[in-house]
């Protein structure tokens, strides 16, 4: 006797021999695909140029001071006065353009002016349609007159999202 | 007298039938030494249909258009060709054209190309009959694809100098890649099948360009280096090949 396409054991047999296979598969899937799910994490862009003060102590180690009195103004730009006599600054940033490549700033360090002249590379960095492009800059060149400031040390050349240290800047307090 | 007539007449006849045994003898022996001379010989060959299981199925992944027209993220088409080259094994052509382009405040990205993928399936499953084609299949593809992918803008965000907008222009690209695939095909109706497939893959290698990671290759979907994995939904038709013409040879015998 032929079987009756409404008899519940037929259908249940076509149901088991139609989807043993892919319920199997979606349970594999979902496994899977559980895993490879990843979220992105941005870090933020970066245009600061980090510089640290420091002195040489009495036996000739470096050693990171805190400067008294510091100003800082970018020449060539309106409102540019960054750092307007502030206190006990161990470091500063300087924000650096993404369409320039040079920059001129004046420092005043306690009673002492100097100037720094910058060349830089900004170029940019895709990271992903999440995170978008950012800029990272080379530094190629620096420079600076020498009053207060007596040596510098670049020690990355990179301004990047890590922020890390650039420059080390020597400095005569006495 | 009579005597002698009846003997005579007795002879006559027995001659006769005598002469008429060893005429249908010369006529035996004539037949065979016709068919020892002329022997049949293969005049034509006739074709006649035999049943022979082929599949060449035709299919369109329905993922693919389904996100296309749901969201303009990702558009495109995705074809495939399969044929089984033994009753197991599925030879597989695919191939596709894929549009993706994402937006945002920050940035405008699009990638878009085309990509052929070939290899093989190997049913898993035994049929329960003979018109039953149901498959649980497991193969292997090797990918090519070339792509043009751009960043039509994209924003520069700086607190102090205030912020710009730049691009990256177009750049082509190609990839090659292998994918291990995994999934069912069942008949819902005559000839027509659903499918649902799963694909791991893995980069072999890849062009570098400026927009690097790249972010959508055709085929291969979303970028990660260490492998990706898709889920594809298929619709297919079957196309009946069931009757394969066979040759068979008709003997005649020569003139």
């Amino acid at each position: 006797m032929p079987a009756n396409p409404l008899d519940d054991v037929f259908l249940l047999r076509f149901m088991i021999k139609k989807f043993t296979y892919p319920l199997l598969l979606l349970i594999i899937a979902s496994i899977f695909y559980s895993g490879c799910v990843k979220n992105e994490t941005c870090l933020p862009a970066n245009n600061l140029l980090l510089t640290e003060f420091y002195e040489y102590d009495l036996d000739g180690l470096e050693v990171e001071v805190a400067v008294d009195s510091f100003s800082m103004i970018i020449v060539g730009r309106e409102d540019s006065i960054l750092y307007n006599n502030s206190k006990e600054v161990k470091s500063f940033t300087i924000p650096l353009s993404d369409s320039l490549d040079f920059l001129k700033v004046v420092l005043k360090i306690n009673d002492g002016v100097d100037t720094m002249y910058l060349n830089y590379l900004p170029y940019s960095v895709f990271r992903s349609t999440e995170c978008g492009v950012i800029n990272r800059y080379e530094i190629v060149d620096d420079s600076t007159t020498e009053n207060k400031i007596t040596k510098r040390s670049n020690v990355n050349k990179i301004i990047d999202e890590t922020e890390a240290v650039n420059l080390k800047m020597f400095v005569d307090l006495n | 007298m009579k005597l002698k007539r009846s003997i005579l007449k007795c002879l006559w006849i027995l001659i006769s039938l005598l002469a008429v045994e060893v005429g249908a003898q010369e006529v035996d022996s004539s037949r065979f030494k016709v068919a020892e001379e002329k022997p049949f010989e293969v005049a034509k060959e006739e074709k006649e249909k035999e049943f022979i299981r082929h599949d060449l199925r035709i299919g369109v992944d329905l993922s693919t258009i389904i996100s296309g027209a749901l969201t303009p993220i990702r558009r495109g088409v995705d074809l495939s060709v399969e044929y089984n080259i033994k009753p197991k094994i599925f030879l597989m052509l695919e191939g596709g054209y894929n549009y993706y382009e994402k937006e945002s405040v920050r940035i405008q990205y699009n990638s878009k190309g085309s990509y052929i993928r070939l290899g093989f399936d190997y049913n898993l499953r035994n049929p329960v009959s003979e018109n039953d084609r149901d498959i649980f299949y497991m193969g292997l593809r090797y990918a090519y694809s070339r792509f043009t992918q751009e960043v039509p803008m994209y924003l520069l965000v700086n607190g102090y100098w205030g912020n710009s907008i730049s691009s990256f222009g177009p750049e082509d690209g190609y990839a090659h890649w292998w994918e291990f695939v995994t999934g069912f095909k069942v008949e819902v109706l005559k000839n027509w099948y659903l499918g649902m497939g799963m694909r791991l893959k893995s980069f072999i290698s890849r062009s570098k360009t400026n927009i690097e990671p790249v972010q959508f290759v055709p085929g291969y979907a979303k970028s990660y280096n260490s492998g990706v994995l898709n889920f594809n939904y298929t619709v297919s038709y079957n196309i009946p090949l069931n009757y394969k013409k066979k040759k068979l040879p008709v003997y005649e015998r020569n003139k």
